[in-house]
């Protein structure tokens, strides 16, 4: 029940504008939800990666934020806090990458892991080229594997399924 | 901000990583020709010969897990290597590892984010080149360098050990061969090392001679495969059994060999490699318990030379080198075979080297060569599918100036199918060129490849083609091709190489009268036996560290030191004394009409001094056109560069006088002693015909 609602909402989604009422991926057609995770991630990359290239702005180095020794982090992927960041940044002529800020977020908790990222962003480097880009932007989901409802649960994936349950 | 300019315009033209540093070189090198007059007699060439003796400016490039920093080595000017660490984002860099006492850096792992391990080829003491081998380790910032084998106490210490798979983040398996394990092979020890400490425990010795373990997922050692104490030509197969014990099982070489390489991932289930099915190697699935096999690759005429495997341990791919190396996608479903196919499609006729990867998979370190040239380093990212040039090995050599090497094909007289390769010089056409015949040593074994090799690339970029032919008895073609050349030496396996001649002669490409041998160690007795047994058809020969005499052989070296090697000389030379003899050149060199050039290394152990003296001296006595070149700390080869450098140009000289456009007359160049080096004992025998 919860994974068509998810598909269900994730449709409706996609459907939209742009708009920040962020919705958790649909991992109902995989094995498993780290698979999901990894899946979305790699093809959110892969999909920009290529598109920034076609566009003439290629990787040299790409980093990944750091989110250990971070207790404020640390926390909130304990509390498995959801949601998306989006974060522009600028790439000069030499590659080097600057004005890295958060554009959007779909919860004010989310920004909790925006200092890392910020801290990545600004170590990638690309391969030089006759311009500069301003106002790219690149983005990070957070999303965590949902619980398993019993009587007691009261996560809002189980509060959603007792609330569809007629 | 000025510095990462430098590094952006590096980046746009391709000289990403190591520009500031390459360029400090090139320079330093172009002062440093303008003063020396080395070879400067053998005339102008496409390549000057110092190019091609610069060792190439970096190796074994490795990305680390996280994908922040390489690993390489990087040559000094003083032709050492050092281990580096490069920061990934600014290409500058970060940390050196210099080891004194070291030949160089041999091999780089990371073991995890932080630490790196080298391993290090130490100087001999005793002769050129490298002894044992150290490994040493460092982290990412410099910090915590420290050697952390150089033997076992166990054994006295200088036990050269190879690594040989991570246990965990902290240790390593260290494989070991003790010196001083008599006149058998030796068994192999394994050691478990802290790769932060250099502590290190024994763990394992093998139940069987010159052993390789094969591990089960648990990390436990399931089966050794090695070899009986007095045989170089059996396989022992040992297989662990319930109750600890071993189980033996014995295959001749000759007849086939069956035998375990890995697991696979599933329970029950391992990788074996035949050669009792057909002559060559074949890759087979096997279940251990149910005796079930599936033979997944096997090439009809040659060995597969290796398999490649993905992380999870599955084939993807065989190296097959009939004439140009080809992969072969055994999956062709697998990630990494279809990452390899599309990087071949980049590089269409190159070499692809998939290196290590970060361990999220994303980003590969490639390496690309050819045979013209030593090759570069480069990053491919799965991502966006594309590739960035990271580093030329050699960038002062433009490889349009290199001589192009081919595969060549014939059929010897008795119908044998005998491959070779054969070199030409650029800017001339493959038609009456004088011709060097180069056959390889060991010789059963060894095999030539197609590929970058310096010494024919030389001896080409000189003017010469030079054609290596794969006689039988070579490895790499099957059993029956293998051990079909033994007890032929001086004879089919030398008229392989006459067969190769006449072959080239045939073909146009080269002049009949302008031919000569030259090879070292057994391609050093090829190389007199040609100008033996076929008087007529070489104009010249060199001997490099050549057995002259099959029966000084029998007794002298350290091949009939112990059983396995009188064993193996018996069946690869003969029983006979006379027939040996016959077969000898210093014992029939009464029958030589070519000038000869011998060289050899004073402290040869492999082939021993005696073999040089008995060859000069039956010379000598015949008076005969005769010159020598003895290195006086050279084992079995030179291995020091201005020794090299000298051998080469005195081959060079020596080819120019008989085969290129100087006289038999004309005297020795006299600027073959690299600037600053102390010289070899070089010598010409006047009073002698010559010409």
């Amino acid at each position: 029940m919860v994974k068509s609602l998810i598909a269900a909402a994730s449709l409706f989604a996609a459907s939209q504008a742009f708009s920040l009422d962020w919705q958790r991926p649909d991992c109902s057609a995989f094995d498993s939800f780290s698979e999901c995770r990894n899946a979305e991630a790699n093809d959110y990359r892969r999909q920009k990666q290529q598109e920034l290239r076609d566009k003439g702005l290629s990787f040299w180095y790409f980093e990944r934020p750091d989110f250990s020794d971070n207790e404020d982090v640390e926390k909130a992927l304990e509390e498995k806090v959801e949601g998306v960041l989006y974060v522009a940044f600028s790439v000069a002529r030499d590659g080097s990458v600057s004005e890295v800020t958060v554009r959007d977020q779909s919860s004010e908790a989310v920004s909790v892991y925006a200092a890392p990222i910020l801290a990545a962003m600004k170590n990638w480097q690309f391969v030089p080229s006759e311009k500069s880009w301003p106002d790219q932007e690149w983005r990070y989901q957070f999303f965590f594997e949902p619980e398993e409802c019993d009587e007691d649960s009261q996560g809002e994936d189980c509060t959603a399924e007792s609330d569809s349950t007629i | 901000m000025k510095k990462l300019k430098k590094i952006a315009a590096a980046l746009v033209t391709g000289m990403v990583a190591f520009a500031g540093a390459q360029g400090a070189l090139a320079e330093d090198n172009k002062n440093k020709k303008e003063v020396s007059n080395y070879a400067a007699s053998l005339g102008e060439m496409p390549v000057p010969m110092e190019d091609l003796f610069r060792p190439v400016a970096y190796t074994n490039i490795r990305i680390s897990p996280d994908g922040k920093h390489f690993a390489a080595g990087k040559t000094r000017e003083d032709g050492l290597t050092d281990g580096v660490i490069i920061d990934r984002r600014t290409m500058e860099i970060k940390s050196t590892l210099a080891m004194d006492g070291s030949v160089g850096v041999s091999a780089i792992q990371w073991a995890n984010k932080e630490r790196v391990l080298f391993s290090f080829s130490m100087k001999s003491a005793t002769s050129e080149g490298a002894g044992s081998s150290s490994i040493a380790a460092m982290n990412v910032d410099g910090s915590r360098k420290e050697v952390i084998w150089t033997g076992t106490n166990d054994y006295g210490g200088n036990e050269s050990a190879g690594l040989a798979g991570k246990i965990d983040n902290k240790h390593y398996r260290v494989v070991v061969y003790p010196s001083g394990s008599g006149l058998n092979f030796p068994l192999q020890y394994i050691y478990k090392l802290n790769i932060y400490t250099g502590k290190n425990t024994r763990i394992a010795r093998s139940p069987i001679r010159l052993a390789n373990p094969i591990f089960n997922k648990d990390g436990e050692i399931t089966h050794w495969v090695g070899r009986l104490p007095d045989s170089f030509d059996h396989t022992v197969v040992a297989t662990k059994k319930d109750d600890g014990d071993w189980e033996e099982k014995v295959f001749h070489n000759a007849k086939g060999v069956f035998a375990p390489v890995a697991w696979t991932r599933e329970d029950d289930w391992m990788w074996y490699t035949d050669t009792i099915e057909a002559p060559t190697k074949g890759l087979y699935k096997v279940n251990v318990k149910t005796g079930e096999k599936e033979l997944v690759y096997r090439h009809p005429k040659v060995d597969y030379d290796k398999v490649f495997n993905d992380d999870d341990g599955n084939p993807w791919g065989a190296l097959i080198q009939y004439d140009y190396p080809e992969v072969v996608y055994i999956d062709e479903d697998n990630h990494y075979a279809k990452t390899h196919k599309r990087l071949q499609g980049t590089f269409p006729n190159k070499v692809i080297n998939i290196l290590n990867r970060t361990s999220d998979g994303n980003e590969w370190v490639v390496h690309v060569g050819d045979d013209r040239h030593p090759g570069s380093y480069y990053v491919y990212n799965q991502f966006d599918g594309a590739l960035k040039f990271l580093a030329n090995q050699a960038e002062w050599i433009d490889p349009t100036n290199i001589p192009a090497t081919h595969p060549v094909r014939f059929n010897a007289r008795d119908g044998l199918e005998i491959n070779g390769y054969i070199t030409l010089p650029v800017n001339k056409q493959a038609k009456n060129l004088p011709l060097i015949i180069l056959p390889h040593g060991g010789p059963h074994g060894p095999r030539d490849y197609w590929g970058y090799n310096k010494e024919r690339v030389v001896f080409a970029n000189a003017g010469y083609a030079v054609m290596h032919v794969n006689y039988r008895g070579s490895g790499g073609y099957g059993r029956e091709f293998l051990f079909g050349g033994y007890g032929k030496w001086g004879r089919e396996m030398q008229d392989d190489l006459t067969d190769a001649t006449y072959w080239a002669i045939q073909a146009g490409i080269a002049d009949p009268d302008r031919v000569c041998i030259y090879g070292a160690s057994y391609g050093g007795y090829a190389a007199m036996m040609g100008i033996t047994k076929e008087p007529d058809l070489y104009q010249c020969g060199i001997g490099y560290v050549g057995v002259y005499d099959l029966n000084i052989f029998m007794t002298e070296g350290d091949i009939p030191l112990r059983e396995a090697g009188r064993t193996y000389l018996k069946a690869a030379v003969g029983t006979d004394a006379e027939e040996r003899a016959r077969r000898s050149p210093a014992a029939n060199t009464d029958r030589i009409e070519a000038p000869v050039f011998l060289i050899q290394g004073q402290r040869d152990v492999r082939v021993h001094w005696a073999h040089y003296e008995a060859m000069r001296d039956a010379l000598v006595q015949q008076e005969h056109a005769l010159e020598t070149l003895v290195a006086p700390r050279a084992a079995h080869g030179a291995r020091e560069k201005d020794s090299q450098k000298e051998i080469y140009c005195r081959m060079i000289d020596f080819f120019d006088r008989h085969i290129g456009d100087g006289k038999p007359t004309d005297r020795p160049a006299s600027d073959c002693v690299p600037q600053g080096a102390l010289g070899l004992e070089y010598k010409y025998y006047e009073g002698v015909k010559r010409g």
